[in-house]
């Protein structure tokens, strides 16, 4: 994010997870997403520390952190909304709100265009979008990613309110899915092709083949690639509504934290 | 001469009556695991009327000569609940037979595979396998093969490790003291966590993967799971079946039972062999499920008595039964299909269960 | 039948048993006595094949006990051994019948000849109406009588017993000493260790004494159960005087003779 900002040169460390974009992945480490390491974040002597919100873990650092004046920002990004408020937050902490701005108006326009476009779909197919297996978890109907689904074109068939909602095989094969979307990240490792799950050969989207893998990085994580999540999406859900306009590829692959 | 006729007759028939109590209660326990299992495969939160479920069952073996079942429905009854009350019944059959092993070759009534490390071994060879990726992350659908090998491989790493630690003092491996096996155990056994534990938090991403499966479940398992288990676990319980006479003796303590003929040493060897087999295999594909070899056989034993040609088929049918049913506990008590691990239903019911039967017996239950 | 040859042997390469030679034929019926800690109980088990002799050796029929397998082992001599505690969770017959562990077939089981076998047994101690009860619900006496009825069922070639009759009250030491005297007159070789001389004198043609790992005495009953012998044994003053009955020797202590009664003076 703070790279579509222009901002990327003012990061001085990143979690252990982080990779993108390539030139982070030299920086220091200071732990990981869970248990940031207190000492490690003091020791790159930041002026700003941005922190997603909704690890309980990582709560007691955030608040010795700022107990040793550090400035700690953290955010909770689990819709389109939220994410724009988030990424005008992080334009004035860095300095950077007009370039902020661009970034919001120019993902809320291309949304707005995926939007128009799936006003014409005929059929808005039944989406199930699996977070991690085969110790199954699914995305729910809070959280970003099924806004993604909704704006792409599709319902999301796992009516959980959570974020994530554990559920069976048995469950899957009754909730009759017409795609099945797959995450491949650090949740999902090595996830297995639909059409080598015997068990789920009866569902809609086994027979139609209208399943596929998707980045982790990219859907889960929010940032200005969760636009892109959702145009790739939308392509995957409708291919017969074209885009009228090669949307330009704005905005870096990366989130938001640092 | 007419006295000793009539009490030798007695005695016959007081012996017929206990074999056939006995056996009444495998009839009885056999009955109700073939009952379990096609009720097992009507329970879930897929919609499926006892009629339905019988047709699919039928149909999947090639009995059924109406019209063909819902495909989704024949899925869910045979693919996924009969898979999992298969593997629920062996896995739960093997983990009873193991602990009365163990507990027989250690003559001690709160041994299982716990005490010797053998679960340990188990997870740990487990953990690291999903870790390093061996088994992917997914370890469970993803090269299905390598996690039980590698849980297996730990067993029994495991099991030579507390031999060895035992003898460490030097002294032949057939001639172990039971107390340092128990200790030797109880070392290896709390490494082994401690490992786990360290394994655990040099990868976070991997964290719950490994816990989920420490805890025990049968979630997302299938018929290749019970496929790759059945041998070892069939391997294990040949060799405990067929040294059931040898746990008797084995009971009496190491001299009586070299009086009477067993070679104790080597005996006690393919015991916790055959034992380390049945739970490896256990743990390797449904991962640590605690209880049911503790509970089980001490239930069997408080009523048919210790004789282990009657203990371990009863604790085998018993321990199927038991597994089985916390499964669909497992599987049905959360909404919308979330699921229970069955380790955490087993150590909830067996848990106050266990106190119980520890009560009883303290007050004034006998040495039973 | 069984012979040790300058047998050695202890626990843990310490030697509690010295030099012992000692040959019991076929249908003998022996007594073992001696002090406590005079190494009675090393001796039966070295005899039995359960202790390893750390010099010299033990045979059975001929054969070196060390090289015999286990079931074979057991098939030739019986034991009933000293301080047993009753395993939990099994019937007096089950005990009973796992004496014919060393005859069962190669699937462990127990077919009709095992158990005949049980019942003579149970019916030879006098078990028979205990053989349905819990071995753990036993008195200290009827246990001992189940070890004994177990100890037949194994094999009646060769009996060795180490204090089987201590837990016995009187009549019960009587009956048992009844059945030992009766199954040697059948043929089999007894051999039992026994705290109390009398009873060993009363029964036994032949007494083996021990005394600190050695054999101190080895003869007929008869020529060596003297005042004189006896009192260098146990380093008392014991008289012997002929048994009313059966006119056997039977020793008895006298009054003031411990190693207290010069301070008691």
């Amino acid at each position: 994010m703070l790279e579509g900002l222009g901002r990327a040169d003012a990061i001085v460390a990143r979690t252990d997870a982080d990779r993108l974009p390539a030139r982070i992945a030299k920086l220091p480490v200071i732990g990981t997403h869970m248990r940031p390491n207190e000492e490690a974040v003091l020791a790159q002597r930041p002026d700003l520390v941005l922190q997603m919100a909704g690890r309980k873990e990582a709560s007691l650092p955030v608040e010795a952190l700022r107990k040793r004046g550090v400035r700690v920002a953290v955010f909770r990004a689990e819709s389109f909304a939220e994410l724009f408020s988030v990424i005008r937050r992080v334009g004035t902490l860095t300095g950077s709100a007009p370039q902020a701005e661009d970034m919001v108006r120019g993902m809320e326009a291309r949304l707005a265009a995926l939007d128009a476009r799936m006003a014409r779909a005929k059929a808005r197919p039944r989406v199930f979008y699996e977070v991690r297996s085969p110790n199954l978890l699914a995305a729910g109907q809070a959280g970003l990613v099924a806004e993604i689904i909704r704006r792409a074109g599709g319902v999301n068939c796992v009516e959980d309110a959570a974020k994530f909602a554990h559920l069976s095989e048995e469950e899957v094969i009754r909730l009759e899915p017409e795609a099945y979307i797959i995450q491949r990240g650090p949740m999902n490792p090595a996830p297995l092709p639909l059409g080598k799950r015997p068990r789920l050969r009866t569902i809609p989207a086994a027979a139609s083949g209208r399943a596929w893998f998707v980045d982790e990085q990219k859907y889960a994580r929010p940032g200005p690639q969760s636009v892109d999540a959702a145009e790739e999406l939308a392509g995957l859900l409708h291919p017969e509504l074209k885009p009228q306009e090669i949307t330009p590829a704005k905005g870096a692959k990366h989130k938001d934290r640092k | 001469m007419a006295a000793q006729a009539r009490t030798e007759h007695d005695a016959g028939r007081e012996k017929g009556r206990a074999a056939g109590a006995a056996t009444l209660a495998l009839a009885v326990l056999a009955c109700a695991l073939l009952a379990s299992v096609v009720l097992a495969c009507g329970l879930g939160s897929f919609p499926a009327t006892p009629g339905e479920t019988l047709r699919a069952l039928l149909q999947a073996a090639g009995l059924h000569a109406g019209a063909p079942v819902d495909p989704s429905l024949a899925v869910v009854v045979v693919d996924i609940r009969l898979a999992r009350v298969v593997l629920a019944g062996i896995t739960g059959a093997s983990l009873a037979i193991a602990g009365a092993a163990f507990q027989g070759v250690l003559r001690n009534p709160l041994a299982d595979a716990f005490t010797l490390g053998v679960s340990g071994g188990a997870a740990f060879g487990a953990s690291l396998a999903i870790l390093s990726g061996i088994a992917g992350g997914a370890a469970l659908a993803g090269d299905a093969r390598a996690l039980p090998a590698c849980a297996l491989a730990g067993a029994l790493a495991a099991l030579a490790l507390v031999l060895g630690l035992s003898r460490a003092g030097g002294g032949p491996l057939s001639n172990l003291r039971r107390e340092t096996l128990v200790l030797a155990g109880i070392v290896v056994s709390t490494f082994l966590s401690a490992l786990i534990s360290l394994l655990k938090s040099l990868d976070e991403e991997s964290v719950s993967s490994i816990v989920f499966w420490i805890m025990g479940s049968f979630q997302g398992r299938g018929f290749e799971h019970a496929a790759l288990a059945w041998p070892y676990m069939l391997l294990g319980a040949g060799i405990v079946f067929w040294r059931a006479g040898e746990l008797d003796v084995l009971s009496l303590g190491e001299t009586q039972a070299r009086m009477l003929g067993l070679d104790a040493g080597r005996s006690r060897l393919w015991l916790l062999f055959g034992a380390s087999l049945l739970s490896g295999a256990a743990v390797a594909v449904s991962g640590v499920i605690g209880f049911v070899g503790l509970v089980v056989p001490h239930l069997v034993r408080l009523a048919l008595g210790a004789g282990h040609r009657r203990l371990l088929p009863a604790s085998a049918l018993l321990g199927a039964l038991l597994l089985i049913w916390s499964d669909v506990l497992a599987r049905s008590v959360l909404p919308r299909g979330a699921e229970l691990p069955v380790g955490v239903v087993t150590a909830l019911v067996g848990g106050p269960f266990f106190c119980l039967l520890l009560a009883r017996r303290g007050s004034g239950g006998g040495r039973a | 039948m069984i012979r040790a040859q300058g047998l050695s042997c202890g626990y843990g390469g310490r030697a509690v048993l010295h030099d012992v030679d000692l040959r019991l034929g076929p249908g003998e019926f022996a007594a073992l006595l001696g002090p406590n800690g005079s190494g009675k109980t090393t001796l039966l088990l070295a005899l039995a094949g359960l202790l390893p002799a750390l010099r010299g050796g033990v045979e059975l029929s001929g054969r070196a006990v060390s090289g015999l397998p286990a079931r074979e082992r057991a098939r030739l001599v019986s034991c009933v051994p000293q301080g047993a505690t009753p395993p939990p969770g099994y019937s007096v017959r089950e005990l009973v019948r796992m004496g014919r562990f060393a005859s069962s077939d190669f699937w462990g089981g127990y077919g009709p000849r095992d158990e005949a076998a049980a019942e003579a047994a149970l019916a030879d101690a006098r078990c028979l109406d205990l053989a349905e009860r819990q071995a753990s619900e036993l008195s200290g006496g009827e246990f001992q009588r189940v070890l004994l009825a177990r100890a037949l069922c194994q094999g009646r070639g060769a009996l060795l017993l180490d204090e089987a009759t201590s837990a016995l009250d009187l009549a019960r030491r009587v009956e048992a000493f009844d059945l030992l005297a009766a199954q040697n007159r059948l043929g089999s070789t007894v051999f039992t260790a026994v705290h109390d001389l009398n009873l060993a004198a009363l029964y036994c043609p032949r007494l083996i004494f021990l005394k600190q790992g050695r054999v101190a005495l080895d003869g007929p009953t008869a020529e060596i159960f003297t005042e004189a012998n006896l009192k260098d044994i146990y380093e008392t003053d014991i008289r012997v005087a002929p048994h009313p009955v059966t006119g056997a020797p039977q020793a008895h202590l006298v009054p003031g003779a411990g190693a207290a009664a010069p301070l008691l003076g």
